[in-house]
Order: C-alpha cells, then structure tokens, then sequence
C-alpha cells in the first residue's frame, strides 16, 4: 500500500491509476488512514531534514551579527588599505611562479566539508585533506577513483592533494584526465599552469604560459585569472 | 567544479542539482551560500531574529533544491527573484506560526502540501486522520532506529533515487535500499506503537 501512495504523490501515476486511487481514498477507511500516516510521516522527516541541514549549513556559513557603525569604519579602512596596494601592486608585479604559490595558498588550503554525508568516503578524504593529512586523504581518493573514474570533484581534490604533496607529475595526470570531461567552467587546464610553475623545472615557465593563454582563448575555467597573470607578469 | 561561489552561475547550479548522485550536495551547498545575504532581508524587513530569519532561509533552499531536483523550477523568473519570493512567503509564515504555536522550531507546512494534492472532497477527512502530536512522535523514534536508518530515510526524504542511494551509501544494488528502507520504517512505526 505503501508504494502506491508514494507514486501517487509522486504523480507517477497514470490518470487511469490516479483515478482509481482516489476512488478507493473515499471508499476504503484504512487507505485513508495509510494515506494520512505518509504525510505525518513526511512531515516529519521534512522537519528532520531541515534540522539536520540547517545545522551543517551553519557550520559552513555560520549566521554573523553586523554592528554598522563599525561597518562603515571598516569599510573606509578597506578602502584606503586597496587604494595603497593598487599603487604597491603597479610598481611591483609579481612573478608567475608567485602568482601560482599564491593562488595555492587561497584556494587549495581548504576543501568544503558537507557534514550531512559524514560517512561517505569522499567527506573523509576532503576530512583529511582539511586536517593536513594529505597522505591519507591521497589514498582514499585514488581508491575512489578506481570505483568511479570519472568523478570531477574526486579528480579535482585527488589532483590538488599530489600537488601539494609535490607529486607533480601525479598533479597533473589527474587534471589532464580533468581535462577530458565535458564540464562547465573547467579549471582543469589552468590547474596544470599552477602545477608546472610551481615544479618550476626548465621550460615549465614557458609551458605554463601556453596552457594560460589556451585558458583565455578557449573561455575556460579562472579565465579571469589567468588573464590577470598574465598582464601583470 | 571548484567551489568558487561567486562564479558559479544559477544554470551551472540548477544542473547539478539535477543531475543527482554524488556531486548534488556540493550544488546544494553553493546555492545555500551564494544567496545567503537574504538572511539580513529578513531580520531587517520581518523583523525576526537571525537565528529565525537563518532557519526560514534554509527551509526556502531546501524548498528551491526539491522543485529543482523535481525539475519543477521552470525559469520563468530568474533563480534570485524565484528563492527571494519563497523566502519571503516563509518569513510571513514563521512570524504566522510563532504567534498561534510557540512550540516547534522547525516547522514546516508539509502536510498543507500533500493535503493539497488529494481531491478536494478528501482534504477535511484526512486532516482529521492526521493527530496533532504525531510528528513529534515519529521525529523522536527517528532518532532511535540507529544511524544508518536514520541516513537512508532522511535521503529518501530529500527525493534521491535508490539508485543514488545505493551508490551514495555504498548498498549493492536499488532493491536493497528499497528493502532496507521499508524495514526503517516498520522499526518508526514499532516505536511509536503502530502509527
């Protein structure tokens, strides 16, 4: 009985079926009394659910309380401090390879923990990640790689994890695999210009200017910031 | 996919919401951050509290990700426009319930829902079927029926196939999920006496 009203609700039911049910919903008191123990039931776990995703949400982006006037102080600060590093930054333009030891630092320091999943094998490799266990957090990945291979967000994190362990050539088969998936926005390319800068053999350089200028002239992932280096080399 | 929310753009969200399976959440989790500021509109145009406007907030993405998984978000408006009107009808409503039930803090108007979609000549009778206290009485042997129970509801809840299940929660196959959830929810009805 259970299935049928879960179709019913679902509006899988074709009209011959939905009509049959809801004859038999006026009819048969023990239907009826089914029927009203799903939605209790819904109900509940909606309640359930908003609960227990409201609290991860609050850990990720935990609610702040602003004092405005202090805002407004702040932000006059702000803008003296940019006005002050727009002139710093014109007469001094870093380096590529500074760019990319940079780059590392913001955005591959930390990956998103979704605590709603706290047992899935992903939440622990990105766990361990978060924790500096690197070694760890790579072993995990690769074995999930084997079960799903072309899994962006396991390629992407397992990529970042060998960069930053310094296993370059690792680094950059897991994004040129990346690379080959056909997804939005993809950072991938512009991921093997950070890993050859920051390997920093000979002809890296080079090379990871071309991969920099493919990410402009294709629109791909961090064009903005590709474009940037760029200019500013 | 990184999580660069700023960037991402709402049909790059929308599809993978849509999309299900492992990389949902990741989506799920850009959407609630990318609009988060609304959670101000509400403290300061509703005049609730942050912890409150916070809650009525993550009640409208929760909403906005099942129309979007159910392919029911049909783009008439833009994505902003579509969560900022659903939040704001769940600000009126917080402020509606907390003056006629000061109960429960995670209230939502489920049951209105479902009641919604019967012929309108059962809305009265199932009403009446429905007790008062049962949520609370289920939600409390929600929390009893051991963890993995507890996951595979709350997923089933959420609208994921048991295929995305099986593959999320590692069962071997669509059938077991749908096996284990069946006996789930025979181990609810055991604890609150036969529902």
């Amino acid at each position: 009985m259970e299935e049928i009203i879960e179709k019913y609700f679902s509006d899988t039911l074709d009209e011959k079926e939905k009509a049959e049910f809801e004859l038999q919903l006026r009819a048969d008191q023990t239907l009826a009394r089914e029927v009203a123990n799903y939605i209790q039931l819904k109900q509940a776990l909606k309640q359930e659910l908003l609960e227990v995703r409201h609290t991860e949400w609050q850990q990720i982006k935990p609610v702040k309380k602003l004092n405005m006037p202090v805002v407004y102080r702040v932000a006059a600060v702000m803008v003296a401090v940019i006005g002050a590093c727009w002139f710093w930054m014109h007469s001094a333009s870093p380096s590529l390879e500074e760019h990319a030891n940079l780059y590392i630092k913001e955005n591959f320091g930390q990956r998103s923990i979704q605590m709603g999943a706290a047992r899935d094998s992903i939440q622990l490799a990105v766990s361990l990640f978060n924790k500096g266990e690197l070694a760890e957090s790579r072993d995990i990945s690769e074995q999930l790689l084997n079960a799903h291979p072309e899994n962006a967000e396991l390629l992407e994190l397992n990529g970042i994890t060998y960069l930053r362990l310094h296993e370059f050539e690792q680094a950059l088969s897991k994004f040129k695999k990346m690379e080959g998936l056909d997804l939005y926005d993809n950072p991938s390319v512009f991921y093997q210009a950070v890993t050859l800068l920051k390997r920093n053999e000979p002809l890296d350089s080079q090379e990871a200017e071309k991969l920099l200028e493919r990410v402009i002239n294709e629109n791909l992932g961090e064009k903005k910031a590709a474009k940037n280096w760029l200019l500013n080399k | 996919m990184r999580l660069n929310i700023k960037k991402t753009d709402d049909q790059t969200i929308c599809d993978g919401i849509e999309q299900g399976g492992l990389g949902r959440r990741h989506y799920e989790n850009i959407l609630y951050e990318k609009y988060a500021y609304m959670i101000k509109d509400g403290v300061w145009k509703h005049k609730l509290s942050e912890d409150e406007s916070s809650i009525a907030y993550s009640d409208t993405i929760l909403s906005v990700i099942e129309n979007i998984a159910k392919r029911q978000f049909e783009h008439r408006s833009v994505l902003k426009t579509y969560i900022f009107q659903i939040f704001s009808n769940k600000c009126v409503d917080f402020i509606r319930k907390k003056t006629t039930k000061k109960s429960a803090v995670y209230q939502t108007d489920t049951i209105n829902e479902y009641i919604q979609q019967l012929p309108d000549d059962m809305h009265n009778a199932i009403q009446q079927l429905i007790l008062e206290n049962e949520t609370v009485r289920i939600r409390k042997a929600l929390k009893k029926i051991g963890e993995k129970c507890y996951q595979l509801v709350i997923q089933w809840s959420e609208g994921y196939s048991d295929k995305e299940v099986a593959e999320m929660m590692e069962f071997s196959s669509a059938e077991v999920v749908k096996t284990s959830r069946k006996r789930c929810l025979n181990k609810v009805k055991e604890l609150i006496g036969g529902l």
